[in-house]
């Protein structure tokens, strides 16, 4: 069973696939403590260190290093949905 | 001058730029996607409860309908109302075939409705089409004769016998052999039933109104009429052959037609597995 934390990972990079294609999962896989187990299933999981919400940030800063403003809202809006089961304090910056 | 064509090289910032242009391209048209998805979704909510208040008025309808026709059945033959007089039996008789008339109107789109659903209950048994096709005939020849066609029943000999749902099959039967009478208004009919190994093929070839190319893929389709079918056949529904179809398909069999074209009349096919 995913940590909210990674279903928001998951739930992120499948709205950005919608728009940019499989060069979503691949941007994934670029970053530093997510691991991808199966693309098809769009299955992955995510290093449990002290500050795993730092991995979403890192995440939402991969697409928008490369794909603008824009990317980092929708990031956002794919996430929204998760985060009223997250305590303040583990919701990660990027996405406030 | 070579070297005026050649293009300076694009730096990382413009690479960047475009990007992020595409992306903002690429999002408009997911926004837009995931727009007419939800459209869809209301549209196709908004057509099933259409659907569902179809079939409910037309069940009670039929009630209504049915129950008048029992009084007029009533009238004319229980002796406890005592005879009718002999001015009004026409007239009774008249609103006895007008009200059955009604009742098999309603009861064909409630079973055409359910077919379409996939909610109705095939009573399959052993059918001779044959005996099928001969007596949805006899039915229909005086309706050809009355209005001036000449109509032909040829059926091969041959063994018609399939596994089927009797009553559906005669209605289909019917059904097609009542459409060409509708749509032709001069000329003939000639009407066949051949065996071709281990199919039965069920023709009907009119020198009627014939078929335009607009009309020719939504024939069979619920609803699909010509626009001008309703000034030929003021009773009209679209919905008759759509049954044809939903009972031949169930039959594991195929309906279609072919014509040359408008006032170039129609032949319609109905075949049917023997197994």
């Amino acid at each position: 069973m995913p940590t909210t934390l990674e279903q928001i990972a998951i739930r992120i990079i499948k709205e950005q696939e919608l728009i940019i294609g499989p060069l979503a999962w691949t941007q994934a896989t670029k970053v530093r403590g997510i691991h991808i187990t199966d693309q098809n299933k769009g299955a992955l999981t995510m290093d449990q260190v002290s500050n795993t919400s730092a991995i979403i940030d890192k995440l939402v800063g991969q697409y928008e290093r490369l794909f603008g403003r824009a990317s980092r809202e929708v990031s956002k809006e794919a996430a929204a949905p998760f985060l009223s089961s997250l305590s303040p304090a583990d919701i990660p910056l990027s996405l406030k | 001058m070579a070297e005026d064509n050649i293009n300076t090289p694009i730096s990382s910032e413009e690479y960047k730029k475009v990007t992020e242009e595409l992306y903002k391209q690429n999002l408009e048209v997911v926004r837009l996607y995931k727009q007419v998805e939800e459209l869809n979704k209301e549209l196709e909510v908004a057509n099933e409860g259409q659907a569902d208040l179809l079939h409910i008025i037309n069940h009670q309808i039929k009630g209504y309908m049915t129950k008048a026709r029992y009084v007029f059945d009533a009238l004319l033959n229980e002796p406890e109302y005592g005879p009718v007089p002999d001015n009004a039996i026409s007239i009774v008789k008249e609103g006895y075939g007008s009200v059955t008339e009604g009742v098999n109107f309603v009861q064909d789109f409630l079973t055409s409705s359910n077919i379409e659903r996939g909610t109705y209950t095939y009573q399959i048994e052993p059918v001779d089409m044959k005996a099928v096709v001969e007596e949805a005939s006899r039915a229909q020849e005086q309706s050809a004769k009355d209005k001036g066609l000449i109509y032909e029943l040829k059926i091969v000999a041959g063994d018609y016998s399939i596994s089927g749902d009797k009553q559906q099959l005669s209605q289909t039967v019917r059904n097609l052999i009542d459409n060409s009478i509708k749509y032709t208004p001069t000329g003939s009919l000639h009407v066949s039933l051949e065996r071709d190994g281990n199919k039965i093929l069920f023709k009907i070839k009119d020198t009627g109104v014939g078929l335009s190319d607009e009309l020719k893929p939504k024939l069979f389709t619920k609803g699909g009429r010509d626009k001008d079918s309703q000034k030929i056949n003021i009773n009209s529904t679209g919905f008759g052959l759509a049954f044809v179809k939903g009972v031949a398909e169930a039959h594991k069999g195929r309906v279609w037609a072919e014509s040359a074209g408008v006032n170039q009349g129609s032949t319609f096919y109905m075949e049917l597995p023997v197994k």
